[in-house]
C-alpha cells in the first residue's frame, strides 16, 4: 500500500529513549524539585540544543583551533554537499582537519555511528593519531591492531569505527564483507588513487554502501579529465552525466586534459568540490634551512658498522622482501646454510638502523637475534658483535653533536633545541652526554605518562635548553616556540622526518627554522640524506608534498624496505652509489610529475572552488 | 515559564540554588560567593566575579577611565560563555538531576450554578441525549496535568533538536493544548486544596490509588509519545517535504544516469555479436543492480527519524468540579463523569473510547461506548444501529451485497449458514451453491467492514445480465480520448481539496486518493488485469457507477492518456481543480513525480493485448 502524506507522519518512527530509573523513583516517592531548579534544569537542556549546521557544535570539543577556511570547508561539506563531497585543498592546508571536522560534527550530533576511513597504508597510523589527539576520538581501530586481526573478517562488522588501508580493504575476502555493511560515513584519503574506474580500488569504493562520503585529494586530475569524472561519480553518480556525455560536453576533442564549457563544468563541480590554495588562505610560514653535519666514524665504529652491515646484508640477501620487491633472491642460505625466519627481517632492519644511531643501541637487538639463532655459530657471531658494541670507547656522532650544540649556544644562550633520536638506548646515552656538558635538558619519550609529558614540554618552554626526544614528540605536540632541530639519527621514512620538522615548522612559527642532520659517512643514512636533501630538496618542500611524491612511488611497500633493498643488493660501493642514484632519479621524476600535476590542477580549478 | 535560555540566568540561578550568594552587578560584574563544598566540587575558587557581556569585559581589561576603579579593585572578572569549563560543569551537574516539578493552581473559584445545563450544551451527542443521574452531586476534586518535557531530535542527514513540552490530562489520558492554562494559571508550590480527593483515572481499567505512580505515568508517557507525533506535525511535515525534495532530486539524477547507461548498453547489445553478448548482458544486469543500490543509499540518507528523550516533567494539580451524567438513546446508555474547568471556564470534552482523544461530538454505540464519527464501524443497513470499531464484531457482511448487517438484524441461512441482509435472504446459495453477488440497489452505503486495499481486492467477476449491462455501458463509452477537461456533468457531491495519485513498477496499479483536510474521502484504483482495466472505488456513495467496471485498454501509447482521463473524471466528480493533482511514484517509499509515468505491464504490448483479448472474451 503506497504511502500518502496523511499516513507519512503517523508512519514515522518516533523512538523514546529509556527513562532513567531515578526519575520514576523520585516521582513515586513524591520527591519534587523547587520551581527554580525545575526551570533551571530545562534551561540547562536548552543550552545544549543543536540546530542546523550553521554553527558547528564540535568546535568546543576540539583540542586545537582550526583555521576559518577549514571550518568553512566543513560547513560547506555538511550544508551544501550534504555529506557527499570532495575536499581538494592544496597540499599542507589540512584536508584531514576538514574531514575530521565533518566527522566529529556528525558524531557529536549522532547522525553517524558507523565510520570507515580508507587511506594509503603509510597514513593509517597518522590518521589514528590525528583523530585521537586533535578530535578527541581515541576509539578508532585500525586493521593492523591486534583486536582487529584476532577478530578476522568479523572485525569489519564488530568495530564501528575503522581506519583501513585501501590495499587491505579492497582484497577480495575483505571486500566481500565490507560491501555488505551499511556505513554511515566513508572517508577516502588520497582519493586520486581512485582515478581509474576500471581499477579494483574504484570499484571497491563504488560498491560500499554509505550515506555520506568524503574524498580527499590535492590533485583530483592528473592526466585526463576522465579522472575527475570518475571521482565525482563516486560521490554523485549522474552529476556529470554519463562518461560519453561528459566527454562530449566538457572535454576538448583530441586533448583529454583540456576542458570546454568551463562555466557549466564549474557549476556542476561546485556542488561537490571545495578547494583552497595557499595564496587564498594566507598561510605563509617562515623558510626552513637544512644543514647536514657529516662526520667520520672512528676506526672501531667503522669496523663495527661494516661488520654488522655485512651480516645484515648476508642475512637479508637470503630472505624475500615483504611485498615481493624487485631484486629478491630466491635462494635461502643463512650464515652456515640455515635460513632465518621472516620475522627476523624486521629485526635486521632495526639493527641496521640502530648502528646508524649508536653502537650501543644495537646491543640488545644483537643479543635478541643471538637467542633465536638456529646454530651455535650464528649465536656466537651475534654475541661477539654485541660485546663489540659495548666496548667501543668512542662515539663520533655524539662528539659532533657536542660541537654543534656548543656552537648554537655560543651564538645564542637562549636558543632552544629539539634533539631527536629514534632509539631509547641512544636517548639514555645522549642524556648522559648532555649532563656531562652541563646543559639543562629534559627528556621526552613514549613511556612517560600524560602529566610527565606535559611537564617536560612546560620545562622545555621554561628553563630547559634542550628537549631530548624520541619520535613521541614528533606526534601531535606543538613546539613552535623552538626553531632549531637536530636529527641525531635520520628516520628512514621521509614522512617521519617531515613529522619531526612539522613540530616546529608550523603556523605560529615566526622565525626561520633551522634543521641539522647528523650523518656519518658511509652509512645508509648518509646516502639517504644526500638523496633527500641534495637531490630532492626535501627540506624545502611544502609540508605534505613528500607524502604526495612518495605516494606516486609506493603502493604497498614501505620506503624503508625500498631503501634496505638497495643497501642489501649492492655488492660494493659503486653498486651502492648506482642503487641510490637510481632511487634518487625515481624520486625526482615523481617530484617532477607531482609538480606538473599541481600546476595543471591550479590552472584547471584556479580559485573557483574556495569556501569564500 | 519562559523557555528562553539566558546564560546569566542559568549560571547565577544555579549558584543561588546551591546556596551561593550573588551580589547585584556593578558595571556588569557579578560577585558570587559559593559554598566551600560546591567550590571544591566544581574545582573553582569560592569567590568569583562573573561577566556575561563581551563589551564590559573589554572595558574592564583595558581599564578605561570610567571603569578604572573596577579594574584596580582586585582579580579580573571571568567572562563566562558556552564552552567555558565552569558553564560546562554547571550544565552537567544540572543534567544529572531530574528536577521534576509539582505545582498547584489555586486561583480558581469552584462554583458553577446550573452545571448540568452547561454540560448539556457543551457535550455534542449526535445520536443520544444527556440526562442527569438521580442523586448525582457536583464534586470538587483534584485533577492533574502532567507536562512531559521532551528533548526531540529530528535526524536525517542533519540533526535538529528542540525542547518539546507535551501536556497530558492525567485523568482523561489525552493531550491538551496548554496555551490557555499557561496564560491563566498562577502556579503555586503550596496546595490550598489539600482536602480535595484526586479524581479517578477514566482511561485505565484498574487505576491505582496513587495517580502519580509509575503504573499511571508509564502508559501516560506512551500516550505522550504518540501525542508528540501530532505536536511535531508541522515541523515534521516541512522537514519531510524538504527531505523529499532532496530525495526527489537525487532520485531523478540517479534515474536519468542509469537510464542513459542502460540505453547505451542496450544499443551496444543490439549491435553486438554472439561472443560479446553475454558480457553486455551481464553489464546491463550490473547497471540495474547498481541503480537499486544507489537508490537505496539515498533513501537511507534522507530517512527521517525522531528521538525523544524525557528531560523532566511537571505535575500541575488543579481543582475542578465534576458531575456524573447519563448519555442515553433508545437502545443504549452510559454514565460518565464530566468535569468543569473553573480556570478556563469550559466543560472538559469527553474522550473517545476508541482513539482516546477528546471529542466535541461523540456518538453513543450500542454497547455504551463513546466514539468519534471516524471511530465508528459502518451502520447496520437494516436497523441503523451504531457500533464503534471496538464492537465491530457485532457486524457482519451480507454475502450477497457485502453491506454491513448487525447481529440483531442479520438472517442466517439454515442450509448454508451464510449471513445475509433481509433483502437477499435465499440468495446465499443461489448461484450453484455459491452466493449470488450483486451490486446493492438500496440507498445504504455498500461499504465493507474490512476496507481492503485496492491492491488486495479481487477482480470482480460480474455474472449474467449484470455483466452484459456493464459491457454495453463500457462499449458505449468506448475508449476515452485524452481530454484536458471532463465533458461529463459533475455529480453533485462532496468537494475534495486535492487528489494524490500513486503508481509504481511493482504492480500494474494506479490509485487515486481524494483528500479533504488530509483525510481520504474516496479511493479509486485502476488495475491492469487479464480481463482489462478493472476499477475499484471506495467512495462512500450508495451507488458508485465506476466501482466494479472494466475498461478495454487503449492502444499502445495511449494508456497514460486513458488513465489520466479517468483521473480527471474523478477530479470533476469531487470538484477538485486541475492544479491540485499530485503524483507519487512508489519506489519502496513514495517519491514525488511530475506526471503519471506507467511502466512494467502497463507498457508491455503482450500484456496489453492479452488484456484486450480478455476484455473482448467477456462477452
Amino acid at each position: 500500500m503506497p504511502l500518502s502524506p496523511f499516513n507519512s507522519v503517523s508512519d514515522l518512527e518516533i523512538r523514546l529513549h529509556p527513562v532513567p530509573e531515578a526519575l520514576w523513583k523520585s516521582l513515586s516517592r513524591g520527591q519534587f524539585a523547587s520551581r527554580e531548579l525545575y526551570r533551571l534544569r530545562l534551561q540547562a537542556e536548552h543550552a545544549l540544543l543543536v540546530s542546523g549546521f550553521d554553527e558547528l557544535v564540535c568546535l568546543d570539543l576540539l583540542k586545537f583551533t582550526p583555521f576559518d577556511y577549514q571550518v568553512r570547508a566543513a560547513q560547506i561539506a555538511l550544508r551544501h554537499f550534504r555529506g557527499r563531497g570532495m575536499l581538494c585543498d592544496e597540499v599542507g592546508l589540512g584536508k584531514t582537519i576538514e574531514a575530521g571536522l565533518v566527522l566529529k560534527e556528525y558524531l557529536v550530533r549522532n547522525v553517524v555511528q558507523r565510520v570507515l576511513v580508507v587511506t594509503p597504508a603509510a597514513l593509517v597510523e597518522q590518521w589514528r593519531e590525528e583523530l585521537a589527539t586533535k578530535f578527541g576520538l581515541p576509539n578508532f581501530v585500525t586493521t593492523a591492531d591486534p583486536e582487529f586481526r584476532a577478530a578476522g573478517l568479523e572485525g569489519w562488522e564488530r568495530f564501528p569505527r575503522l581506519i583501513a588501508s585501501l590495499a587491505t580493504a579492497r582484497r577480495a575476502d575483505h571486500r566481500a564483507r565490507l560491501v555488505q555493511i551499511p556505513y554511515d560515513l566513508v572517508i577516502v584519503d588520497e582519493a586520486h588513487h581512485l582515478k581509474n574506474r576500471a581499477s579494483a580500488s574504484w570499484k571497491f569504493v563504488n560498491d560500499l554502501q554509505r550515506k555520506f562520503i568524503l574524498l580527499l585529494t590535492a590533485t583530483p586530475v592528473e592526466n585526463d579529465l576522465d579522472e575527475l569524472y570518475n571521482l565525482i561519480t563516486l560521490l554523485k553518480p549522474g552529476q556529470l552525466s554519463t562518461p560519453r556525455e561528459f566527454r562530449k560536453q566538457f572535454v576538448a576533442r583530441g586533448d583529454p586534459r583540456q576542458p570546454k564549457n568551463r562555466g557549466q563544468l564549474r557549476e556542476l563541480l561546485g556542488d561537490v568540490m571545495v578547494r583552497h590554495s595557499r595564496g587564498q588562505v594566507n598561510i605563509n610560514l617562515p623558510p626552513r634551512q637544512a644543514s647536514t653535519v657529516r662526520l667520520q666514524l672512528t676506526q672501531q665504529e667503522a669496523e663495527f658498522y661494516a661488520a654488522v652491515s655485512g651480516m645484515v646484508r648476508k642475512q637479508l640477501g637470503t630472505l624475500p622482501s615483504p611485498s615481493g620487491g624487485k631484486g629478491q633472491q630466491s635462494t635461502l642460505r643463512g650464515i652456515e646454510g640455515e635460513s632465518l625466519r621472516q620475522v627476523d627481517r624486521f629485526a635486521l632492519l632495526t639493527l641496521q638502523r640502530e648502528i646508524g644511531s649508536s653502537p650501543q643501541a644495537a646491543e640488545s637487538t644483537l643479543r635478541s637475534l643471538a637467542s633465536r639463532a638456529a646454530t651455535a655459530g650464528q649465536r656466537d657471531h651475534l654475541l661477539a658483535l654485541a660485546e663489540q658494541a659495548t666496548r667501543i670507547p668512542t662515539w663520533a656522532k655524539a662528539d659532533a653533536l657536542e660541537k654543534l650544540l656548543s656552537t648554537i649556544f655560543h651564538a645564542d644562550k637562549t636558543e632552544k633545541v629539539l634533539l631527536f633520536t629514534h632509539f631509547r638506548r641512544t636517548l639514555g646515552l645522549l642524556a648522559e652526554r648532555l649532563r656531562m656538558m652541563g646543559i639543562d635538558f629534559v627528556t621526552y619519550h613514549g613511556a612517560l605518562d600524560i602529566a610527565a609529558k606535559q611537564q617536560a614540554i612546560a620545562d622545555f618552554q621554561g628553563r630547559a635548553q634542550v628537549l631530548l626526544s624520541t619520535e613521541a614528540a614528533g606526534e601531535g605536540r606543538n613546539l613552535q616556540f623552538c626553531r632549531t632541530m637536530i636529527n641525531f639519527d635520520i628516520p628512514w621514512n621521509p614522512m617521519r622526518i617531515e613529522q619531526r620538522v612539522g613540530r616546529i615548522h608550523r603556523v605560529g612559527q615566526t622565525r626561520e627554522v633551522r634543521i641539522y642532520n647528523l650523518s656519518a659517512r658511509g652509512t645508509i643514512e648518509d646516502y639517504l640524506l644526500q638523496l633527500l636533501d641534495q637531490k630532492l630538496n626535501m627540506f624545502e618542500l611544502v609540508i605534505g608534498e613528500m607524502d604526495m611524491i612518495l605516494g606516486r612511488l609506493l603502493d604497498e611497500r614501505d620506503f624503508e624496505d625500498l631503501l634496505l633493498d638497495v643497501w642489501v643488493q649492492a655488492q660494493n660501493d659503486a653498486e651502492l652509489q648506482a642503487g641510490f642514484s637510481q632511487l634518487g632519479e625515481t624520486l625526482l621524476q615523481a617530484r617532477q610529475a607531482h609538480q606538473k600535476t599541481r600546476e595543471y590542477d591550479e590552472a584547471l580549478f584556479g580559485e573557483d572552488f574556495s569556501s569564500e | 515559564m519562559s523557555q528562553e535560555p539566558s546564560l546569566q540566568d542559568l549560571i547565577l540561578g544555579y549558584c543561588q540554588q546551591v546556596g551561593g550568594l550573588v551580589e547585584p552587578p556593578a558595571y556588569g560584574i557579578y560577585e558570587v560567593l559559593l559554598p566551600d563544598d560546591v567550590a571544591a566540587r566544581w574545582g573553582f575558587p569560592a569567590h568569583q566575579r562573573f561577566l556575561f557581556a563581551e563589551e564590559e569585559h573589554r572595558a574592564v581589561l583595558e581599564g578605561s577611565a570610567t571603569q578604572g576603579s573596577v579594574a584596580t579593585e582586585g582579580s579580573a572578572a571571568t567572562l563566562l560563555h558556552y564552552g567555558h569549563p565552569l558553564v560546562e560543569t554547571v550544565v552537567e551537574e544540572l543534567r544529572r538531576q531530574s528536577a521534576n516539578g509539582l505545582f498547584f493552581v489555586n486561583n480558581v473559584r469552584l462554583e458553577k450554578p446550573g452545571l448540568f445545563s452547561v454540560i448539556e450544551k457543551a457535550v455534542g451527542l449526535p445520536n443520544a441525549k444527556l440526562f442527569p443521574v438521580p442523586d448525582a452531586v457536583e464534586r470538587r476534586r483534584l485533577y492533574h496535568y502532567v507536562r512531559f518535557n521532551f528533548k526531540a531530535s529530528l535526524i536525517a542527514d542533519e540533526k535538529r533538536e528542540l525542547i518539546l513540552p507535551i501536556w497530558m490530562h492525567l485523568q482523561s489520558g489525552y493531550p491538551v493544548k496548554s496555551d490557555d492554562i499557561e496564560r491563566l494559571a498562577v502556579l503555586d508550590v503550596v496546595n490550598q486544596f489539600k482536602h480535595l480527593d484526586p479524581a479517578e483515572l477514566a482511561w485505565l481499567p484498574r487505576p491505582p490509588a496513587n495517580p502519580l505512580s509509575e503504573e499511571v505515568l508509564h502508559p501516560l508517557l506512551e500516550r505522550a509519545r504518540l501525542a508528540a507525533r501530532i505536536a511535531l506535525g508541522d515541523t515534521l511535515q516541512s522537514l519531510e517535504k524538504r527531505l523529499r525534495r532532496f530525495l526527489e532530486l537525487d532520485h531523478a539524477r540517479l534515474s536519468q544516469y542509469y537510464d542513459d547507461l542502460q540505453k547505451d548498453a542496450e544499443k551496444r547489445l543490439q549491435k553486438a555479436d554472439a561472443d560479446h553478448r553475454p558480457a553486455l548482458e551481464a553489464k546491463l544486469s550490473a547497471i540495474e543492480t547498481e541503480r537499486q543500490a544507489k537508490l537505496a543509499d539515498v533513501v537511507q540518507k534522507y530517512r527521517l527519524r525522531v528521538d525523544l528523550e524525557l528531560v523532566n516533567l511537571a505535575v500541575i494539580a488543579q481543582p475542578k468540579l465534576d458531575l456524573k451524567v447519563e448519555i442515553k438513546k433508545r437502545t443504549a446508555a452510559s454514565q460518565r463523569q464530566v468535569a468543569w474547568d473553573p480556570l478556563r471556564h469550559t466543560v472538559e470534552p469527553l474522550a473517545c473510547d476508541i482513539c482516546g482523544l477528546p471529542g466535541e461530538e461523540l456518538h453513543l454505540c450500542e454497547n455504551g461506548h463513546l466514539a468519534h464519527a471516524a471511530c465508528l464501524a459502518p451502520q447496520c443497513v437494516e436497523c441503523k444501529r451504531t457500533f464503534c470499531q471496538k464492537c465491530a464484531e457485532s457486524l457482519q457482511n451480507c454475502v450477497v451485497c457485502a453491506r454491513p448487517v448487525c447481529v440483531h438484524s442479520l438472517a442466517r441461512c439454515p442450509e448454508c449458514q451464510r449471513v445475509t441482509c433481509h433483502e437477499h435472504v435465499n440468495l446465499c446459495h443461489a448461484a450453484n451453491g455459491e452466493p449470488q453477488r450483486i451490486q446493492a440497489a438500496s440507498p445504504e452505503a455498500a461499504a465493507s467492514l474490512e476496507k481492503a486495499a485496492p491492491a488486495a481486492a479481487p477482480v470482480p467477476t460480474p455474472h449474467g445480465a449484470e455483466l452484459a449491462a456493464r459491457r454495453k455501458a463500457a462499449k458505449k463509452r468506448g475508449i476515452p480520448k485524452a481530454r484536458t477537461t471532463s465533458v461529463k456533468k459533475p455529480v453533485a457531491g462532496p468537494t475534495g481539496d486535492y487528489v494524490d495519485i500513486y503508481f509504481g513498477a511493482a504492480k500494474p496499479l494506479v490509485s487515486a486518493y481524494v483528500m479533504v483536510k488530509k483525510r481520504e474521502i474516496a479511493v479509486r484504483s485502476w488495475e491492469l488485469t487479464d480481463g482489462g482495466i478493472a476499477v475499484y472505488c471506495q467512495c462512500g456513495n450508495w451507488y458508485c457507477r465506476e466501482d466494479g467496471l472494466v475498461y478495454r485498454p487503449a492502444p499502445d501509447g495511449q494508456i497514460e492518456a486513458q488513465i489520466m482521463s479517468n483521473i480527471r473524471e474523478l477530479m470533476a466528480e469531487y470538484h477538485v481543480p486541475e492544479k491540485k493533482l499530485h503524483f507519487y511514484r512508489v519506489v519502496g517509499e513514495a517519491v514525488d513525480a511530475r506526471r503519471l509515468i506507467l511502466t512494467g505491464r502497463w507498457k508491455d504490448p503482450a500484456a496489453l493485448e492479452a488484456a484486450r483479448t480478455g476484455f473482448d472474451n467477456l462477452k
